[in-house]
């Protein structure tokens, strides 16, 4: 970790239509390191997450206000190119969402639509991207298979290869684990600690032990409010708030 | 106890009423195949009808006919009907605008044949008769898109629904365009069904009669243009039984047309689930 | 509130390590009276009592072990359980220093005389004993002004000490006893040593609670 920033969030609003869902958020993203955020259901993290890759604007009816300086522009301006932002900006869910094609079309998918068409290329890129997500062993002989026959756990890191693909700087993760076995899981967050050498890693979790596990720094929201940020020992050893003390305690939520 | 004697009893009317629609189908069925089949063979299928539509000719002329208006209507409807669905669905939000839209299509899907009919009448055959060439083909295949129309709008329209938000949120979030995202991802997930929509559309064009009889003009040569008058199979039915003494041809295009609709509809069905497979990796 | 069962047990973790302190500040007071009275009796049942410091000492161990594992307890909780764990091994030395201070006891000439610095022989007594139970209630109450205090006392404790020893060393030198005496003055020294160290660790539970309470490590020595 470098002590850089890669994303500083100022002032961010968000309403989906009366409904306030984000309320005055202030944060500075870390660079090449894991930034966990904790909370309640429905207390804002997800849709946090959504706005820095604008895939917010997708729903009906939302608003938002405030900057978020990456890369010295804001991403939150209208004039934003969103198509080339979430090149640079990408996501995983939290239910795997492999398409109905090969494996070797899921991760040559974003190269593809991005214009690379060179066979030699997409190769290598697709094995450059499954190495980097940990699946390369598991799928090397059969990348010509439909991604669906892959176990839930395989289709998540398959997911991730397909992010790594396009090459981007931040990785926004939206409890990419919660869906997955125990076992799955926890490749999922010895990925993690592999890939935050090179790559910002936002990840939304409900499970405070992984949060703890994970992530150098932790942010706990409430009701659409980021109560507490640092690092993470210091929010789970000492939180300064109550509402965190209360919440990581379990006395709460 | 009583409760159980009456669900026997409710069971078995169920049963039996799910026995008589298969009755009924097969009671239709086998009375026209039984008194089509016969009359089928090489010579029937390629040959032209007689002038009077005398027993014993063929209905070549006519299977040509059907295949092009139907042909004509799905080379209007599919465009429209899908373009259409994509355009309701990838790039509207829910509007007012949006309901309308729909609500026009499920109008139009009821309006009687006859009335289809009469609007191509009047409209391809009347007035746009330097364009279509009056009683054709092509006013045929334009009245009967308005037929498919709105039921492969409708299930095009629900097989993009169907498509898992997940896939397009996926895709959007790689960085793809709204519209490469629709064509690489969406269209290949949903085209099953759009294709399943685009056969039924086409099934209800073969089978349709009364569009046809005031658009199609009856003419029993083989057409060498979209703007000659042509003679549909439906069209040869309703003729012979209303113009001629010996009816025993109708059985046979009947026979011919009913096999046509079950072989489209089965090698449709295996075509699709094939395909779904394969997307689904099975 | 959530979570009913931990909570419950993390106040019997806390109700635990206070039992274990107050037998620790028992034997503290016994072996002083003791001393002052050349109570041989007692200094015995003192000796015998360090069992049950010793048992406190294995039984909270475990409860911390088991609520580290099956609880995941963070923020105070966690600092809590990490101070118990901590602190009761404090406490259990101090047992064992007053087992020290005890054993010499019975071996010393009856009735104990204290041939110098008496007043401030009693001084350092007082103060120690005074210490633990400070340290135990700070504990107890989570009060942080009291543990800050401890430094300080601990300074005078110590300067306390030293002019003890002088004063013991320098009358042995001078030859002003006899060999009785000098061997009782030896195990004097011994005592105030020992009583010097029970001291140190009634400072090691303030730092403790210190952190329990405020989160941050402060050493106050």
């Amino acid at each position: 970790m470098s002590g850089e920033i890669e994303i500083s969030i100022k002032n961010l609003n968000l309403w989906f239509g009366n409904f306030q869902a984000l309320k005055n958020i202030n944060i500075d993203i870390p660079k090449n390191a894991v930034t966990a955020l904790i909370g309640p259901s429905g207390c804002g993290k997800s849709t946090f997450i959504k706005t820095l890759d604008r895939m917010n604007d997708l729903v009906d009816n939302v608003k938002f206000s405030g900057e978020a300086i990456y890369k010295g522009r804001n991403i939150l301006d209208s004039g934003t190119d969103v198509v080339e932002l979430r090149k640079e900006i990408g996501m995983v869910f939290q239910k795997p969402n492999p398409f109905p094609k090969s494996i070797f079309d899921n991760v040559a998918y974003g190269p593809r639509v991005h214009g690379i068409r060179d066979k030699k290329t997409l190769h290598e890129i697709a094995e450059r991207s499954l190495k980097g997500a940990a699946i390369w062993d598991e799928v090397k002989d059969r990348l010509g298979e439909s991604a669906l026959r892959l176990s839930g756990g395989q289709q998540q890191r398959l997911c991730i290869a397909r992010l790594l693909a396009v090459e981007p700087d931040v990785l926004l993760m939206d409890e990419p684990a919660s869906a997955l076995d125990p076992i799955a899981t926890s490749k999922i967050e010895d990925l993690l600690h592999d890939l935050k050498k090179d790559y910002t890693i936002i990840i939304v979790t409900h499970n405070m032990q992984q949060a703890a596990r994970v992530s150098s720094h932790t942010a706990f929201f409430w009701l659409g409010e980021m109560v507490e940020y640092g690092p993470t020992i210091d929010l789970f050893e000492r939180p300064q708030n109550k509402k965190t003390e209360d919440y990581v305690t379990g006395k709460f939520g | 106890m009583a409760a159980k004697r009456r669900e026997t009893a409710a069971i078995g009317l169920l049963w039996g009423a799910g026995i008589a629609t298969l009755v009924i189908l097969i009671v239709i069925l086998a009375y026209i195949l039984v008194n089509g089949l016969p009359l089928i063979n090489w010579h029937f299928l390629t040959t032209n009808p007689g002038i009077r539509g005398e027993a014993g000719t063929g209905i070549y002329s006519t299977i040509v006919a059907t295949i092009a208006v139907t042909g004509v209507a799905l080379l209007v409807a599919a465009p429209l009907s899908v373009g259409g669905a994509i355009y309701l669905n990838e790039y509207t939000k829910e509007t007012l605008l949006r309901k309308i839209i729909r609500q026009a299509a499920e109008v139009l899907a009821g309006i009687p044949s006859i009335i289809i009919g009469l609007f191509g009448f009047l409209f391809f055959v009347i007035y746009l008769r330097a364009y279509t060439g009056g009683w054709s083909v092509l006013s045929g295949g334009l009245a009967l898109a308005f037929m498919v129309l709105p039921i492969s709008l409708r299930i095009s329209e629900e097989s993009l629904k169907a498509v898992p938000a997940e896939l397009r949120e996926g895709s959007l979030g790689l960085g793809a365009t709204k519209w490469q995202s629709i064509t690489t991802v969406i269209l290949p997930t949903a085209l099953p069904g759009i294709i399943t929509g685009l056969i039924l559309g086409a099934g209800r064009a073969i089978g349709e009669t009364a569009a046809i009889l005031l658009t199609a003009g009856g003419a029993l040569g083989v057409i060498h243009s979209l703007q000659d008058p042509c003679c549909p199979m439906t069209l040869y039915i309703y003729n012979i039984l209303t113009e001629y003494n010996d009816t025993r041809d109708a059985y046979g295009t009947a026979a011919v047309l009913i096999i046509a609709i079950l072989a489209i509809t089965f090698v449709t069905d295996y075509l699709m689930n094939r395909y779904t497979k394969k997307l689904k990796g099975l | 509130m959530a979570r009913k069962r931990f909570v419950r047990k993390l106040n019997e973790l806390r109700s635990d390590v206070i039992e274990m302190g107050a037998a620790a500040t028992q034997s503290v007071k016994d072996v002083l009276t003791a001393l002052e009275t050349s109570d041989t009796a007692l200094a015995e049942r003192v000796i015998a009592n360090d069992d049950i410091i010793d048992n406190f000492d294995r039984k909270i161990e475990s409860q911390c072990v088991r609520l580290l594992a099956l609880e995941q307890p963070m923020a105070k909780d966690l600092r809590i359980i990490a101070t118990s764990f901590k602190m009761i091994t404090d406490l259990e030395r101090i047992g064992d220093w007053t087992v020290d201070i005890a054993e010499e006891i019975i071996n010393m000439e009856k009735p104990i005389h204290i041939p110098v610095s008496a007043s401030k022989f009693n001084e350092l007594v007082a103060d120690v004993k005074s210490m633990v139970v400070d340290s135990i209630q700070a504990y107890e109450q989570g009060n942080v002004q009291q543990a800050h205090a401890f430094e300080e006392r601990d300074d005078r404790i110590d300067h306390l000490y030293k002019q003890i020893v002088d004063s013991m060393v320098n009358a042995l030198a001078q030859g002003k006893c006899s060999t009785e005496t000098v061997a009782d003055v030896t195990s004097l020294l011994y005592i105030i040593r020992y009583l010097e160290r029970i001291a140190d660790h009634a400072v090691d539970i303030g730092n403790r609670v210190c952190y329990m309470e405020e989160g941050e490590r402060r050493y106050l020595k």
